[in-house]
């Protein structure tokens, strides 16, 4: 790597957290140095032969004259001219505690106009007129700071300190500091303690308009490592913070960021790779619907009532290869596909909340509101768990991730059908060797679309990283569906009687079964090959996600009542693997397979891979994705609701289902 | 520029709105605790609306030859803050901008003060390029409701807004009184000329005809100056300067004073020590002569048990412990009391501050700061409280912003202490303050060289606490106040931080040969004492000052604070120099150390002292001191006692959770930054509940050595002060015990624990006090060798006594012991809160009738209780247990542990529910006790819930691990061990003894009663 990331830690008299604050900056990466500010004010333009900047906590010259004032008019009287070229450069530059009221007191938080740096907020005496140490748990707002991106969880960290509460002149400035999002950390919750100063609107950290010049009251670099967290908790949710920096750096700089030493060297610390982030979606919309009002306590609390387990990523790798040469932005700071990705992911798994999901208990566990059971008069819960298997790896050969969360929502979707449930939230697993967030909120956010159009919650979720446990670039996609019933309403496949009709309806492409044979009967052709037959891509023909039956089923179900007798969801083990799992005893399934015609990619697959048709009826769907079992003087019924289906086959009396 | 005038300017800074005057918010909170007997006209008002005006402001009086222009920038940029603050130019000291009518109250420091605001709106100035600026004063002004009397004004100043001792104020007419000058009462005028001069140059050296003093007169002057020598030292002086053939100087007499004070000679540690022991039927039971406490008991152990990892006791500032294979740790407790006493804020400041500098002195980073307090109880009635006494609330609030504002400026983590509240603590408050320091093994150096310069770096000089030394070794009376004023200081910590930052800095370069700290004596002492084995001297004309006209004793004796002295070879002044630079410290060659074993002090050319070293240091008469004890029963209580009588069990836990030396101290230890510097494992809040009372403190100082990242210190103390009022023996033997089990139960290992003593007595020139003071020494003798834990360092501090006409008040005689202990791993180690319900309860060690001097007995009256013996320590046993049970901690057998302590088995249990948030089912039948067999059937519960028996804990095991640990305990030879029950999610805190419920108490209830909330 030919350019080394370096922080400058910023020493004065009385600042005291000039140490564990390097140690931080170590530990996400950053070459530090540790630097007196009459040091720097000797060489000045030495201030931009670094990248990240850090005023640490203290009293600095004794704070007599108000937090952080004789510091702040040292840096803007002696620095100016560097200071103000390192921030519109982008680079980071990050003020805690002490260091928040100097950037407050120098009148570059929260906003800075260079030509006449005035203050325009305060950190003034907390309200309790005492010094308070104490952890707290803080929110993260969308914003534009790229110290908290991709931190949708609560964060958990010390503050320390007498004056740190947070007062702006006017509502209407509080208003434009949320509109430019600026607010980036809130403390979790209004009164004292949960805000321990009594900071306005709950603020406990803010940045400027470009979103590289953070400060906040909380102490992040007093808990890098587990054993710092009163109940040794890990991982540190401080480190995020400057690990972010290290990656927004690294990205500025166009340098792939080196593996972060992991805490420690023992067993436990597979924690420091495995990030669980718990996105917090919370009704900012709610909020910005309100013009004029800042966040107060209500909204605040409807706005944590978005809280769910989600992973994302810290570290935002630039995908195409970038020059070595510093290539500073020279205006803010961009918004890149990675952070873009996140943000759809953020708005779309929030489109799949009702009101019934409800406030998050962290990063641990997800509520919902079982409101709509109560009007149930015998509610059944109908579960389900499944993954989309190998087609994850033709996801990554394709590198694209957008449908993959169809394959997935849908495949339980159709599952729960089968018992004519209705589904009401989701939760998903995303297990991948190394994260790559941009990837991995394309992931999610195809999970939430798929959840949004059939109604369900994504309620919550989790994606470890376990670079040991799966080879670079895979993945693996998995979850769980959970929904309701009326019991009295429950499909009853024991009903099901010699003479009733089976009908099947069209699949949109393999869904996700069979993929191993398929990948192994196309290896040696690229997936951009467009075979006739298909008339596109191979690839995109084998990506097609599969299709979501419930508006039909529904349909169907509202149409014939208990006429429709059985659901079989054509999964792995293909007609006689399925349908045979709805026969009471007594029944046999007889489908003559000349009634559809198989779509081209079966028959293709069976063709170069020298298949024979019992292996493909085993393995494949063969264009049916949804066998139905209907009483006969339904179907014609069956069929003018929903004219897709065709009939296949009936029942008779025996056992077994039979192919003819 | 030409020449221009002086002008007086003074600037008023006030809040824009009541919500950001948090001074008046907290003046309004303070007043509803004053007595209304002495504010009439308050009283008058009731209740009445509106409720009363209350305002401050910040007042600036500045003076240079500035313009109104630069004034107002000045003030406009950095004086106030903008968004809450504003300001007016007030066209005269005594008037007020703001349009309030009502009385004004100035608040002003003496001359003298140390002035952090005044210094740091010079640097400001300076910053703004306002080069005129010369001198300036602040103050506090208060307006306060016009419906108050004057005299209630002068109460409430009085009471809560100024201290004479280092504070005057001014009432200024109400808006519209046009009289000047009407300042208050007999204050000083507010001057910015400085302190009233003394004749400079030349300096007045006194000479002092002592050959010719009879016995009378000599004593006569040693009390005259405050020299606080006894006869016998005063005729050494004069014999000494008889063999000289000449009179001494002032700076003499005051050398030889301050080094042989008790402060910085403990003379009374080190006196021979003539003890008798009588039966209590008055009959001399033992008669010896001990040599010197210090030699014969506390260091003696130290020797005898020879531990190859105590790198240095008893000889530097602090003591030394091997840490790592790469490091050391230093640690030292110190007493700030007297001053404390008498300006609560600036005593336990400067206490703090004190400290620090004895752990920097041997060159050791300070990574954690200790406070343990002794206070009156805080709802004392001011008419109860003697003459010159400070209301008890008034003291603890400015002692513990006193221990805030130090350390949390210097950023050194407050992470362990005590608070206990005591009607005998009333007259006699004590501080204890300790600071524990890190440095690389062998990086502290100790060898004077002739020829080193003698540096002294940071504060400047004034006449602060001049005869601090001999003032704090003298008792209290009265009129201290007013004749010791000088004896007290503000301290700045901002500059004690610059001067951390040079000097371990200086040591990583080896730019040094030695080093100390300016303490006690000032410059006497730390000089004195450094150049001891060579000479030295310096000349003090050179000393940077504060101001003008000092007298040489007073520069040479002044406890300036924040200074430190250096040996500096000569090679290395100027790279010294040049750093002291970059960091803002001002640095000053006084002199050099010399071959010729004299100290030679001067004043410019003028020789004013010159003695030998070998006469200073040595040349003190051996005192002998007489002590006696009288042997006493160790029990109370009777034998006629019956059961009936005592309250229901749960009524008294719920009364002891509340009483204040067992309740929550979160409002104390959340003032204190405990987080900082990153390396607190265990916190002094603790479980889920994030307020659960932490046996002691975990640090994992080394996260960046990668040798050794884990390696941990564990802080706890023990201090039992009512046991010594049976036997301070015991006490001692307690003291350790608690120290070492509060140590154990976080997983600390009693083989790599070193302890300090503290002790504060009263005079010990009176034989009662001193026969305690030796019981208690022998104590810590028996405690050390039984438990095989050395004492690396100590201090004393006698003569806390309180004398008001006739009556002498010493302090309740008490012994801090403070444990320090050395792990390998500090990740293995636990906190008292409970963690899972299923989890089951053990109580490890034998509970015996031990109810004396209990709060159990404190609360319910000793008169109700069945014959019960004090709390006394089975040395063998104890040391097997803490042994044992410390190592099953260290592998990860137990999920909690918290000693038995105040309150005993019920207490404990109670604070592990309420931390953790768990409910708890415990049956006492089943507890391991010993020789209740002789006690009446209904005296038992109470004897098991609430006895005080030591060396016990209770530990929390989780099932899966019940054999592991019950196998491991027998193994190391514990036997007295039996699970009581377990932890419930039940939220109940259920103890039954037998078929028979004896507590059932919710958790919410535990922690209302123990977080001071009234039922």
């Amino acid at each position: 790597m030919s350019v080394v990331p370096r922080a400058l830690v910023l020493r004065a008299p009385g600042i005291n957290c000039e140490r564990e604050t390097a140690y931080a900056c170590r530990l996400a990466g950053f070459e530090t140095e540790l630097v007196h500010i009459n040091r720097l004010l000797r060489e000045p333009e030495r201030l931009l032969s670094y990248h990240f900047l850090v005023l640490p906590g203290g009293f600095s010259y004794g704070d007599d004259l108000g937090a952080g004032t004789l510091l702040a008019k040292n840096l803007t009287v002696h620095l100016g001219r560097q200071l103000q070229r390192f921030v519109e450069e982008g680079r980071p530059l990050l003020g805690i505690c002490n260091g928040f009221q100097v950037l407050v007191r120098a009148g570059l938080l929260p906003h800075t106009d260079w030509r006449n740096l005035r203050q325009t907020a305060s950190l003034t005496f907390n309200s309790s007129g005492r010094f308070e140490c104490r952890w707290i748990s803080l929110v993260t707002e969308s914003s534009r700071c790229i110290f908290t991106r991709g931190i949708y969880r609560p964060l958990e960290l010390p503050v320390a300190h007498g004056e740190g509460r947070f007062v702006i002149a006017s509502a209407e400035q509080l208003e434009e500091l949320r509109q430019h999002e600026q607010i980036a950390l809130l403390y979790d919750g209004d009164g004292y303690p949960a805000n321990p100063n009594g900071s306005q609107a709950n603020v406990a950290g803010v940045c400027n308009p470009a979103g590289n010049v953070l400060g906040l009251m909380p102490h992040p670099e007093r808990y890098v490592r587990a054993l710092q967290h009163p109940q040794q908790r890990s991982p540190a949710d401080g480190l995020l913070l400057f690990q972010n920096a290290f990656a927004y750096v690294c990205q500025l700089l166009g340098i792939e960021p080196p593996v972060v030493p992991a805490e420690g060297s023992e067993g436990s610390d597979e924690n420091s790779r495995r990030r669980m982030w718990t996105a917090r979606l919370d009704g900012e919309r709610e909020g910005r619907e309100q013009p004029g009002h800042l966040r107060t306590s209500a909204t605040m609390s409807a706005s944590t009532s978005g809280e769910r387990g989600r992973t994302a990523a810290v570290a935002v790798v630039r995908r195409e290869p970038a020059p070595t040469s510093l290539s500073y932005a020279t205006s803010g700071v961009n918004i890149e596909a990675g952070e873009h990705a996140v943000e759809l992911m953020k708005a779309a798994v929030r489109a799949t909340h009702g009101p019934a999901v409800l406030a998050g208990v962290g990063a641990f566990a997800a509520a919902f509101r079982a409101e709509a059971l109560k009007e149930m008069r015998e509610p059944v819960l109908v579960a389900t768990t499944d993954g989309v298997g190998t087609k994850t790896l033709l996801a990554v050969q394709m590198d694209r991730f957008s449908t993959i969360g169809y394959d997935l929502v849908n495949h339980c979707v159709n599952d729960l059908l089968t018992q004519g449930a209705r589904p009401l939230f989701f939760m998903d697993y995303l297990a991948t060797g190394r994260l790559d967030p941009e990837q991995a909120a394309t992931i999610v956010a195809s999970v939430a679309q798929a959840c949004q159009e059939v109604g369900c919650a994504l309620l919550g979720g989790e994606t470890a990283e376990m670079p040991d446990m799966y080879v670079p670039g895979s993945f693996d996609l998995a979850g769980t569906l959970v929904g309701a019933v009326e019991a009295a309403e429950r499909i009853d496949p024991a009903t099901i009687r010699a003479g009733d009709v089976l009908l099947g309806l069209p699949s949109s492409g393999l869904h996700t079964n069979g993929y191993s044979l398929a990948r192994r009967v196309f290896a040696a052709y690229p997936l951009e090959t467009v075979f006739p037959e298909l008339g596109e891509p191979l690839g995109e023909a084998l990506l097609r996600p599969h299709r979501c039956y419930l508006s039909e089923i529904m349909r169907l179900r509202a149409g014939l009542g208990t006429a429709l007798k059985g659901l079989a969801h054509i999964t792995g083990g293909g007609f006689q693997g399925n349908v045979v799992r709805i026969l009471p005893p007594g029944t046999q399934a007889v489908i003559e397979t000349a009634s559809w015609a198989v779509p081209p990619l079966f028959t293709l697959i069976a063709r170069l891979g020298q298949i024979n048709d019992a292996e493909m009826y085993r393995t494949f769907n063969m264009g049916l994705g949804m066998v139905l079992v209907v009483a006969q003087d339904q179907v014609d019924q069956a069929l003018r609701l929903v004219p897709e289906l065709v009939p296949i086959g009936e029942i008779r009396e025996g056992e077994g289902v039979t192919l003819t | 520029m030409g020449r221009s005038t002086v002008t007086d300017y003074h600037i008023e800074v006030r809040a824009t709105s009541p919500q950001y005057d948090i001074p008046a918010q907290q003046l309004a909170r303070e007043l509803s605790f004053l007595s209304r007997a002495r504010l009439p006209a308050l009283a008058a008002l009731g209740e009445s609306l509106p409720s009363l005006f209350l305002r401050t402001a910040q007042l600036y009086s500045l003076s240079g030859t500035c313009s109104p222009e630069e004034i107002t920038r000045l003030a406009r940029e950095l004086l106030i803050d903008p968004v809450t603050q504003t300001f007016s130019l007030l066209p005269s000291a005594g008037r007020s901008s703001s349009g309030a009518t009502g009385h004004i109250i100035d608040v002003f420091f003496l001359p003298g003060v140390t002035d952090t605001l005044a210094e740091s709106v010079l640097l400001a100035a300076s910053l703004l390029g306002i080069a005129g600026l010369e001198r300036v004063a602040t103050g506090r002004r208060y307006f306060l409701d016009e419906r108050l009397s004057r005299q209630d004004v002068r109460a409430i100043a009085e009471a809560l807004l100024y201290n004479p001792v280092i504070q005057f104020y001014r009432l200024l007419p109400a808006e519209g009184e046009r009289a000047a000058g009407s300042s208050g009462r007999s204050a000083p005028r507010l001057s910015l000329a400085g302190p009233a001069p003394s004749p400079s140059s030349p300096p007045h050296v006194a000479r002092l005809a002592l050959s010719e003093m009879n016995v009378e007169e000599l004593s006569n002057l040693s009390r005259q100056r405050m020299l606080a020598l006894t006869v016998e030292e005063m005729q050494a002086i004069q014999e000494y300067f008889r063999r000289q053939g000449r009179a001494p100087t002032d700076v003499e007499l005051e050398t030889l004073a301050q080094t042989w004070s008790e402060h910085c000679s403990h003379k009374t540690f080190k006196a021979t020590v003539v003890y008798r022991e009588l039966t209590p039927a008055g009959e001399t039971a033992i008669e010896e002569t001990i040599p010197g406490l210090l030699r014969s008991f506390i260091m003696q152990a130290t020797s005898e048990l020879a531990r190859p990892w105590v790198v240095s006791a008893f000889s530097d500032n602090a003591g030394l412990v091997q840490f790592t294979d790469g490091y050391d740790l230093a640690f030292k407790v110190e007493t700030h009391n007297h001053p404390s006493a008498i300006e609560p804020f600036g005593g336990a400041n400067t206490g703090v501050g004190g400290v620090i500098r004895d752990v920097l002195g041997v060159s050791a980073r300070p990574i954690a700061c200790t406070d343990v307090l002794c206070f009156g109880p805080p709802d004392t009635p001011v008419e109860e409280l003697p003459p010159g006494v400070l209301a008890p609330r008034r003291v603890a609030s400015g002692v513990v912003n006193g221990v805030r504002d130090y350390g949390n400026k210097m950023g050194i983590p407050t992470v362990n202490g005590a608070v206990l509240y005591h009607r005998e603590y009333l007259c006699n408050p004590l501080v204890f303050c300790g600071c524990l320091g890190l440095l690389p093994h062998g990086s502290h150096p100790r060898a004077v060289e002739p020829g080193d310069l003698v540096v002294v770096l940071g504060g400047r000089t004034g006449r602060d606490g001049i005869h601090g030394a001999t003032f704090s070794s003298g008792e209290m009376s009265s009129e201290t106040q007013a004749v010791a004023g000088s004896a007290v200081q503000i301290g700045a910590p901002i500059t004690e931080k610059k001067v951390t930052d040079v000097v371990l800095q200086a040591r990583e370069r080896r730019l040094y040969h030695a080093i100390t700290d300016c303490g006690a004596g000032g410059f006497s002492s730390a000089i004195g004492e450094m150049g001891a084995q060579t000479g030295v001297r310096v000349d003090l004309a050179r000393a940077p000052l504060k101001y003008q006209g000092l007298a040489p004793w007073e520069v040479w004796l002044s406890e300036a604070q924040e200074r430190m002295v250096l040996a500096v070879p000569p090679a290395c002044l100027d790279e010294l120099l040049e750093l002291c630079a970059l960091e803002e410290v001002e640095a000053t060659v006084l002199g050099e150390f010399t071959a010729d074993g004299r100290l030679t002090v001067t004043w410019g050319e003028e020789v004013v002292a010159d003695l030998e070293m070998v006469f200073l240091h040595e040349g003190r008469p051996q005192r002998t001191l007489e002590a006696l004890w009288q042997r006493r029963p160790l029990t109370v209580g009777s034998a006629t006692a019956s059961p009936e009588a005592l309250p229901d069990a749960a009524d008294v836990l719920l009364t002891l959770l509340r009483h204040p030396t067992i309740g929550s101290k979160e409002g104390v230890v959340r003032r204190y930054d405990h987080e900082v510097q990153g390396a607190t494992v265990r916190k002094p809040l603790v479980g889920r509940a994030g307020n659960g009372p932490g046996d002691g403190a975990v640090l994992q100082p080394l996260l960046e050595d990668l040798s050794a990242p884990r390696a941990g210190v564990v802080l706890t103390n023990g201090i039992n002060p009512l046991y010594g009022k049976i036997d301070p023996y015991h006490m001692a033997l307690n003291a350790v015990d608690e120290a070492l089990r509060n140590l154990t139960a976080l997983g600390g290992d009693i083989e790599r624990a070193a302890l300090l003593d503290n002790f504060c007595w009263g005079n010990p020139a009176d034989p009662e006090q001193l026969g305690m003071l030796v019981r208690a020494v022998r104590g810590c003798y028996d405690a050390a060798l039984g438990f095989g834990t050395p004492f690396i360092s100590g201090k004393d501090s006698l003569n806390n006594e309180y004398r008001f006409g006739e009556r002498r008040l010493p302090v309740i005689p008490t012994l801090l012991i403070s444990a320090l202990g050395v792990i390998e791993d500090a990740s293995r180690t636990v906190d008292m809160a409970l963690k899972a319900a299923g989890n089951l309860l053990y109580v490890v060690g034998l509970t015996r009738n031990e109810l004396a001097a209990s709060h159990y007995a404190e609360v319910v009256g000793p008169e109700l209780l069945p014959t019960t013996a004090l709390p006394q320590v089975e040395l063998e046993q104890a040391r097997t247990t803490m042994k044992a049970l410390g190592e099953a901690i260290r592998r990860g057998l137990v999920q909690s542990c918290h000693d038995l302590s105040e309150g005993g088995l019920a207490v404990a249990a109670a604070e592990m529910a309420l931390a953790g948030l768990l409910g708890v089912s415990l049956d006492l039948a089943r507890q391991p006790a010993t020789g209740l067999e002789e006690l009446a059937e209904g005296f038992r519960p109470a004897v098991l819930l609430f006895s005080e028996s030591p060396s016990r804990f209770l530990v929390e095991v989780a099932p899966s691990q019940r054999e592991a640990f019950e196998a491991h305990m027998r193994a190391g030879g514990v036997t007295a061990l039996a699970a009581l029950g377990h932890v419930t999610a039940s939220g109940r805190f259920v103890i039954k003894h037998g078929a028979e419920t004896l507590i059932d108490l919710s958790i919410a209830e535990l922690q209302a009663a123990w977080k001071g909330e009234l039922p």
